[in-house]
């Protein structure tokens, strides 16, 4: 009972009119930004802090929320419609969403994910609500070795992640944990492979190069294969998908909400994988999986609710322990302390309207998202019928600008310049840039934890088997491999590769 | 049609191109005079205040508050600007390389000289390339160890690290922070040998000291108040001169007998090398009269720091003892980066 009453405090703070308000600005932002490659919800937050001093801190906080999951939703328009990523856990969408788009289903598309998106924020805000301060104790088992562990389980999905020959596969894997090395190492403080360019201390940030290899090298390649018409578009069919469609999609959005709020909880990376790992989970999983990177709807329904689940999720180890699990939320903790309450453990029981308000505006924020951008998803795919040549300078420049956002730097354009370079020799090759995001995202991370397991278990490596999470995540990582090399798994990716060519 | 356009598109351009040269004409005659006139008219446009983090960071918010209020006082935007990277070097060698007058400032914290102090390499002098305006306050750091340590004051913490050396280790923020520096000290003055365990920043290093991964982290203040408060973690003592008004019942690291341990984390705002005297003291002015409004006297108080109110060279002075301690420690522990 004691949970209903606190639901009742939580709807009564999050209707009343001025923080249904605050909900509605905060995800129409949020769209916004999320639209517009490369801008983040970092930046925009900054930069809207100063007007939430005057708010009261409830109202503060559940636009802050708003702005931040509305990002998410809107961050899957652009992936689709022009396969440009704006963030890490919109790169997967870009991998069947875009190929949908192509084939005239980018309507079936957007509406899937806003769908997928809804189930999932509804189901892990309820997780939020119910179990917060439980999970966050699970979430503290999560010790460097279990990290270690779980982003080698990762880089093992990668390969599934891929299609086309396996040692090319390979390649893109270890070429992204090669540029992943670039930067200041994180446990001696010595700078690598920055070439005297200080920019290059804190190493290439991600969304220089998912926008860079995706979205500008589809613009060259469109550019190349049918000059100023551009993108090749199949005739737009229907807009919302079909009943078959819905029966597609509906086991993939449940996985992809319950890996998602599994992954969202662990504050070191693990949102980050949920949109990832459900892909490939899903991809595993299909008895059609030749489908996959060529417009599955499967491909979008359960990453695009993964990485919803997993933003919702993410809110466990701030609200509970007052720790930020990303620079969002280190945000809406500086929020917090500037109105005078500082995030904690006791922040659940101290700060009881404060939670539950904000708890019960995730679901209205939810809603609202769906309400605003199933509308929507008609406008957006008649962005589609643009003329090419006026569409793709647009694009272009709001790349850039977005991207010089992120750090208040030029050298990040030209970056992102050389990375559209790479990403078009890329498609040339035939080599997919997605296992090389991975790579890209998990090796700094496997290289940190694996060094401070070291550091801690002062050199013994069976620290990784002893420990029985790791050893868990471990053994599922072998059986992965073994999947993969084993010669009628094999035999099958091949068949799947001579069918692409 | 498209000849009359273009012609008429030269003309414009034509207009643009003299009324550019007169600008720039301007724009010389009025460097000329340059100097007093200028520094005292200032400000005339929007001053930007450089915080050499990202955006989000506990730093970062002081910053944009005392912005708000500085752009109130001043009557020009003060805009806050990001350039994080490179531990603060990236945003401190664009303000080191502004022009001195006055509308390109940098935020700085105990971080510009710690990180100075371990990095040789830097593309600037943090004494000779800046010059300091004011101090804003300054905290202790607080001694915390997870809550399942079975120590309970420093002198406990002082045998047991002796005794079981492989027992503990000491997180940070990562390397050349001040939590690093303080831990190094702490070794050094206590003869212990915690091991130095660094992280991106201090929000993962708490993660890993609640689930008792690590077992001791020197924080600063804010950052691990609530697990404090909420008993989530032990606090040992504090390492000021005096005891925090904030914890009166937890003595500091130097009463507990290590002699010469006194660590502060400050904030304070820099120009660029050779601002102009004026400009500095009515800068200094305006930031003190800041410091002392509520409500941002009541958040650093909040946060267990004291409010600074001082003079410019004040804070230089502060900046070259700090350098001086901990580029001395640096080289007795060989914690220096290569």
């Amino acid at each position: 009972m004691e949970f209903l009453d606190h639901l009742q405090l939580g709807i009564e703070t999050a209707f009343s009119l001025s923080n249904l308000f605050y909900c509605l600005v905060g995800v129409v932002l949020g769209t916004l930004i999320g639209v517009l490659p490369g801008l983040g919800p970092v930046p925009t937050i900054a930069m809207l802090l100063p007007l939430t001093f005057g708010l009261p801190p409830v109202s503060a906080l559940i636009m802050l929320s708003g702005i931040y999951y509305g990002a998410q939703y809107g961050g899957s328009t652009t992936s689709i419609l022009l396969n440009l990523p704006g963030e890490s856990a919109s790169v997967v969408t870009v991998l069947d969403g875009y190929q949908m788009a192509r084939r005239g289903r980018a309507g079936v598309a957007l509406a899937t994910a806003a769908i997928g998106s809804f189930v999932a924020g509804t189901v892990a805000t309820l997780v939020l609500a119910m179990f917060a301060p439980p999970l966050a104790r699970v979430a503290l088992n999560f010790g460097p070795a279990e990290y270690f562990s779980l982003m080698v389980l990762g880089l093992i999905a990668s390969v599934i992640l891929a299609h086309g020959p396996l040692v090319r596969a390979l390649a893109m894997i270890v070429l992204g944990l090669l540029l992943g090395l670039i930067g200041t190492d994180v446990t001696s403080g010595t700078l690598r492979y920055t070439f005297g360019r200080a920019e290059m201390a804190d190493g290439i940030n991600f969304v220089i190069v998912a926008m860079g290899m995706f979205g500008l090298g589809e613009i060259m390649r469109n550019l190349e294969s049918s000059g100023a018409r551009g993108m090749v578009v199949e005739k737009i069919t229907r807009l919302m998908p079909t009943r078959e469609d819905f029966r597609r999609m509906a086991a993939p959005i449940l996985r992809g909400t319950v890996l998602g709020s599994a992954l969202g909880i662990l504050p070191g990376g693990g949102a980050m994988l949920s949109s990832f790992a459900s892909y490939s989970l899903e991809k595993k999983l299909s008895k059609h999986p030749d489908e996959f990177g060529r417009g599955a709807i499967e491909g979008v329904a359960a990453p695009e609710s993964a990485n919803n689940a997993g933003a919702q999720t993410s809110y466990i180890p701030m609200l509970t322990l007052g720790i930020p699990s990303n620079p969002v939320m280190a945000l809406m903790i500086g929020a917090l302390i500037i109105q005078g309450i500082q995030p904690g453990p006791g922040m659940i029981t101290e700060q009881a309207p404060l939670f539950w308000g904000i708890v019960v505006s995730m679901w209205i924020g939810n809603l609202l998202l769906l309400v605003l951008n199933l509308p929507m998803v008609g406008l957006w795919v008649r962005l589609l019928t643009i003329p090419y040549y006026m569409l793709f300078p647009v694009v272009l420049v709001i790349s850039a600008i977005g991207v010089y956002s992120l750090n208040n730097s030029a050298f990040d354009v030209y970056l992102m310049a050389a990375f559209c370079v790479l990403g078009y020799v890329f498609s040339r090759l035939r080599c997919e840039p997605a296992p090389l995001l991975l790579g890209f995202v998990l090796g700094p991370m496997m290289e940190e934890y694996l060094r401070r397991t070291m550091l801690l278990s002062r050199g013994d490596p069976l620290v990784l088997i002893t420990r029985p999470i790791s050893a868990a995540l471990l053994a599922v990582a072998t059986l992965g491999l073994l999947m993969v090399l084993l010669p009628a798994f094999r035999r099958k990716r091949e068949q799947i590769f001579v069918e692409d060519d | 049609m498209i000849d009359i356009r273009r012609s008429r598109s030269d003309r414009t351009f034509g207009t643009l191109a003299r009324r550019i040269g007169a600008t720039l004409l301007g724009a010389t005659l009025m460097a000329a005079t340059y100097g007093e006139a200028e520094a005292q008219n200032y400000p005339q446009r929007a001053i930007t205040i450089v915080v050499p983090f990202a955006a989000g960071g506990g730093t970062d918010s002081i910053a944009r508050e005392v912005a708000a209020h500085l752009q109130t006082s001043l009557g020009q935007p003060v805009v806050v600007e990001n350039a994080g990277g490179g531990g603060g070097s990236i945003g401190s060698s664009r303000v080191a390389n502004a022009d001195p007058d006055g509308y390109t400032l940098l935020f700085v914290t105990s971080t510009f000289v710690t990180h100075a102090a371990v990095e040789s390499g830097l593309p600037y002098d943090v004494v000779k390339s800046f010059t300091p305006i004011a101090q804003l306050g300054r905290g202790p750091l607080i001694v915390v160890t997870n809550k399942d340590v079975p120590v309970g004051s420093i002198g406990e913490l002082v045998s047991k690290a002796k005794a079981d050396p492989e027992a503990f280790n000491y997180a940070s923020a990562g390397p050349g922070s001040i939590n690093h520096l303080s831990g190094a000290l702490f070794n050094q003055l206590a003869g212990t040998t915690m091991t130095h365990v660094p992280y991106k920043g201090s929000g993962p290093a708490t993660f890993d000291l609640l689930s008792g991964a690590v077992q001791v982290f020197f924080a600063t203040t804010p950052t691990m108040l609530g697990q404090v408060k909420a008993k989530e973690v032990k606090l040992l003592a504090t390492t000021g001169a005096e005891r925090s008004p904030l914890f009166p019942d937890t003595p500091t690291v130097k009463e507990a007998g290590i002699e010469g341990f006194e660590v502060y984390t400050w904030w304070g705002i820099v120009g660029p090398s050779n601002l102009p005297r004026p400009i500095v003291e009515q800068l200094n002015k305006a930031i003190n009269d800041v410091v002392a409004l509520d409500s941002v006297r009541g958040r650093l108080i909040g946060e267990g720091a004291e409010i600074v109110r001082g003079t410019p060279d004040q804070l230089a002075q502060t900046i070259s003892s700090e350098l001086t301690h901990w580029r001395k420690l640096v080289a007795d522990a060989g914690i220096a980066k290569k």
